[in-house]
């Protein structure tokens, strides 16, 4: 009962920060509001005994992703982005697409609560990190098999490291002029 | 501590999808648009971990590992995207995505 | 037997000599003169010659096979079937379903006979050309068009069945649209030419209708040969589907429908406007396609398919009407004409109906018969009115004419013989083959047919002995300027006029019914239209006898001769007026155009008005309106396509929504 209550309270949280990084002005704010949502999502994985990856969401996502976000935002603070309006005249399309697409999921999950073969397993296992270790890179019949996957995870970082350094790195000692002339 | 339904974890993960997607469609500011999309990397995340939670038998766990994964990817989006935003802002002077519009293929 | 692989060879020297000459006078089209004359006149004789040369051993080869079988059958006593053609399947044509459609040759007696005239008449009015138009810039294009005219209708004879000969009918109204247009700077020739070809696009339609009825008798799976054709109405096991009233109908339609190709490409009443205007095209032209070859291959197709057509009882009768009218009105027509050339064309279309007449009264080998005579006479006859023009500098008018007969003595000669032939004076070519068809015409076709076709017989004599006296006999009527250089015509001209004029004096003697022996022409016909021709029984079984009945047609011919010389031996033909013809002269002779005005021109023209005036502004109307609407639409949605990725992004979306309702909501209850 106290874990309805939890997850009525995150996922009220996580709605409103979603909702305020819709239409915040600025995109400092919106980056704010975002790190929230992702901290209610990682006490929504932890109610569902999933601690692993409610730590890696808040390690990783809140922390590492959303700091560089912040960086290259106030790096980028001297940009007009405040006049850009929130919403435009192109905004209740926009809205309408993407209102009708949640609404479409929303209809199709409604219909899940009847469906007995999709109830909740409560013997499920625990996602701790051993349990999780086990699947990633354990050698029974029915777990591992993803270590080659964790793998090229790794080379997949790798070259988003290459590209993104290669992409800063020519534009940063380019002018502007010679770039425009270029396209 | 397994008392909520699947459905309501499902439906808040739609919840949040449609807010990302909104967010990608109405925005013109490419920071909300990168953003947007990370909003809807989370609510597959959220999807994820929620179905993981119906398995039964070895298989429960790998609806876990998924979303390991889909972090990653995350990172490395974030990081590329951030990375071509940069350029971007530096040739154009502006994070407009109309002003990109221009652009002829 | 390596006989039967020469098949193909005989068509295809015409088409070399057609790709050389072709190709010389494409490569100088540039020049002033154009090609050699020697050179390229010398390859168009050279290949119809071979061509010619190669179909007389074949003939002989023929006969001799013939022999070989017939003394083992004496030595043995044996009763082996003598061979009665060599045939050469060259490749499967279409091969779809039941269809079965081979294309390849077949020569028999029919096809040696005709093609022996079709190279050998064809060979010497070649020859004749390089005299003819020596000094014309188009020397080597003419040779061409004759070349290939000749490869097409030796594909018409030599073809293994009806669709193989269709090939070579077009071909040959193709040629005969390309030769009549040859002096295409003026705009008469390219009308006359134009005509020719859609009048017979009408009886070509007729021939494809006729033939798809017949093979819908036949059913599909029988092989489209002249062979399988002939068998298949021989076999005594369809006589019981041809009597009934179905089958019965729908072979009288499709031999109507033949015959109304035949009557297309023979000139018959109605298809016959064409073939006077067709004298525009040079001489040698009328004299080899208007007059000796193709205009007889309606002849020759109702002889092929004499199997099919004596089935057909209706249509028999229609053909010998048919015939019987055109020849009596072709006659008519022939007796008013002024020019030399259109005597000759309309004396042709007379003669054809005799041939038709013939072949409708069941008499097809002496129909046949007429044909060949045909050929030596008429082109003889065009081959020296030609040359009469050739002298005169072009001129055409037979006002204008007379007195020729000293100043170009061979060319008399020559159409002499010609006319000795023709008029059924007693041994030359037309005696022996008019008298057997009138004789047969009595006894097949009874009293009414026989009167017409004697009383032609007198209109005959009649306009072809005015045509002598107007040309040669009477007294001199050529412009002054003209006459100092009247010459007669170069070697070339003059050799193809020597054997022709004999041949129309001996050629009779192929058949010479009342010489015992005489009868190479029907023994060569005997296993073709042989069959067919059992069924006619005549209706008179007991008729005056042969010697009696030439006498009547010896009579008939001098009796018009006497008339004609009455008439225009004082030179009643005075007038030196270059007036076109006027009063009965016209209406008689224009009485199909206008026909064909009134019951074919006018109809399309009104509906082309209408078509033009009311349909065309309805239609560009609809078609503006259609357009107006669409850009209408087009402005509608031209706020979707801003070059916005947002906008774009967005529709997609709901695009995919609109599926995705579709297949979870919808699909599912369909699947």
């Amino acid at each position: 009962m106290m874990g309805q209550v939890y997850f009525g309270i995150f996922a009220a949280v996580a709605v409103f920060c979603a909702l305020s990084v819709m239409f915040s002005r600025h995109p400092i704010n919106g980056a704010m509001a975002l790190i929230g949502t992702m901290v209610s999502l990682a006490g929504i994985y932890s109610l569902i005994a999933s601690p692993f990856l409610a730590t890696i969401q808040i390690l990783v996502y809140a922390g590492a992703i959303m700091m560089l976000v912040v960086f290259v935002i106030m790096v980028l603070n001297s940009a007009k982005e405040h006049t850009i309006p929130v919403v435009d005249g192109m905004g209740p399309l926009g809205l309408l697409s993407a209102a009708s697409l949640g609404a479409l999921f929303i209809r199709v999950f409604v219909g899940l609560d009847d469906k007995a073969s999709v109830k909740m397993n409560p013997q499920a296992p625990r996602g701790d990190v051993e349990a999780i270790s086990q699947t990633l890179f354990g050698s029974g019949t029915h777990t591992g098999g993803w270590a080659l996957l964790f793998l090229a995870i790794g080379l997949v970082l790798l070259t988003a490291i290459v590209g993104a350094v290669l992409l800063a790195k020519r534009h940063l000692d380019t002018p502007i002029a010679q770039t425009e002339g270029g396209h | 501590m397994d008392s909520i339904p699947l459905f309501q974890l499902q439906i808040l993960s739609a919840i949040l999808f449609a807010i990302g997607f909104g967010t990608v469609l109405i925005r013109r500011n490419l920071f909300f648009v990168l953003m947007g999309v990370e909003l809807m990397l989370n609510a597959a995340n959220l999807s994820f971990l929620a179905w993981s939670r119906v398995q039964s038998g070895a298989s429960t766990l790998e609806g876990q590992v998924a979303p390991l994964f889909s972090i990653a990817i995350a990172a490395a989006e974030a990081c590329v995207g951030l990375a071509m935003l940069l350029a971007v802002f530096r040739s154009r002077e502006s994070l407009d995505t109309d002003a990109f519009s221009r652009m002829k293929g | 037997m390596g006989m039967e692989n020469l098949l193909w060879l005989i068509p295809a020297l015409p088409v070399l000599g057609f790709l050389i000459n072709g190709s010389l006078s494409l490569a100088s089209a540039r020049t002033h003169n154009g090609p050699s004359r020697g050179l390229s006149g010398f390859l168009a004789v050279l290949f119809p010659l071979i061509a010619f040369l190669l179909v007389l051993k074949l003939h002989f080869g023929l006969h001799d096979a013939q022999e070989v079988v017939r003394a083992q059958n004496q030595n043995l006593g044996l009763h082996l079937a003598l061979p009665q053609s060599f045939t050469q399947p060259l490749w499967s044509w279409i091969a779809t379903g039941d269809i079965n459609l081979s294309f390849g040759f077949a020569f028999d007696g029919l096809t040696s006979v005709m093609l022996l005239f079709i190279t050998g008449i064809g060979t010497l009015i070649h020859l004749y050309s390089i005299g003819y138009m020596a000094h014309d810039r188009g020397f080597a294009r003419f040779m061409a068009y004759m070349n290939l005219f000749l490869a097409n209708m030796i594909v018409l004879v030599l073809g293994n069945g009806p669709i193989v000969t269709f090939l070579g009918w077009e071909g040959v109204g193709l040629c005969s649209y390309l030769l009549i247009g040859f002096w295409h700077h003026e705009t008469a020739n390219n009308d006359a030419a134009r005509k020719a070809f859609l009048v017979n696009r009408v009886g070509d339609l007729g021939f494809l209708m006729g033939l798809f009825l017949l093979w819908q008798i036949l059913g599909p799976s029988t092989p489209l040969t002249y062979q399988a054709i002939a068998e298949w109405f021989r076999d005594p096991a369809h006589s019981a589907a041809l009597a009934s009233g179905v089958v019965a109908a729908l072979l009288t339609t499709s031999t109507l429908l033949l015959f109304l190709g035949c009557t297309g490409k023979s000139a018959q009443i109605p298809l016959l406007t064409w073939l006077p205007d067709a004298m525009a095209g040079p001489t040698p032209v009328s004299a080899l396609i208007h007059a000796a070859t193709m205009v007889t291959s309606g002849v020759f197709l109702l002889a092929r398919m004499s199997d099919v057509f004596v089935h057909a009882p209706l249509t028999m009768q229609v053909i010998a009407w048919i015939g019987a009218a055109t020849a009596a009105w072709a006659a008519v027509t022939g007796f008013v004409q002024t020019d030399i050339k259109k005597v000759l064309a309309y004396s042709t279309i007379s003669q054809l109906g005799f041939m038709f007449l013939a072949v409708g009264v069941g008499a097809f080998d002496s129909g046949l018969f007429h044909v060949f005579t045909h050929a030596f006479f008429k082109a003889v006859l065009f081959l020296g009115a030609g040359s009469v023009i050739h002298a005169l500098g072009g001129e055409q008018d037979l006002r204008k004419m007379g007195g020729l007969a000293k100043k170009l003595p061979i060319t008399f000669a020559a159409m002499f013989a010609g006319w000795y032939a023709i008029t059924g004076l007693p041994f030359g070519a037309g005696f022996w083959s008019k008298d057997l068809l009138l004789e047969k015409v009595l006894l097949q076709g009874g009293t009414a047919l026989y009167a017409i076709a004697l009383g032609t017989a007198i209109l005959t004599a009649i306009y072809m002995t005015r045509m002598m006296i107007l040309t040669f006999w009477s007294p001199s009527r050529v412009e002054h300027a003209v006459e100092h250089h009247v010459h007669e015509a170069p070697l070339t001209m003059q050799v193809p006029l020597w054997i022709l004029g004999i041949g129309s004096l001996v050629a009779g003697f192929a058949w010479a019914g009342m010489i015992p022996g005489c009868s190479w022409f029907p023994a060569q016909l005997a296993s073709i239209v042989g069959p067919a021709q059992a069924l006619f029984v005549p209706v008179e079984h007991e008729g005056p006898s042969a010697i009696l009945l030439a006498g009547v047609g010896v009579t008939a011919s001098l009796l018009g001769i006497a008339l004609s010389f009455g008439l225009f031996r004082r030179g009643a033909f005075r007038e030196k007026s270059q007036a076109p013809l006027s009063g009965f002269a016209k209406g008689w002779t224009l009485a199909f155009d206008t026909i064909h005005a009134v019951v074919g021109i006018w109809p399309v023209r009104i509906s082309s008005w209408i078509l033009e005036k009311i349909c065309q502004p309805l239609l560009s109307g609809l078609v503006r309106l259609f357009a107006y609407i669409v850009s209408l639409v087009g402005l509608a949605t031209q706020w979707f396509q801003r070059p916005r990725l947002r906008v774009n992004l967005s529709m997609s979306a709901l695009g995919l929504v609109l599926i995705l309702i579709f297949l979870i909501f919808h699909a599912r209850t369909l699947l």
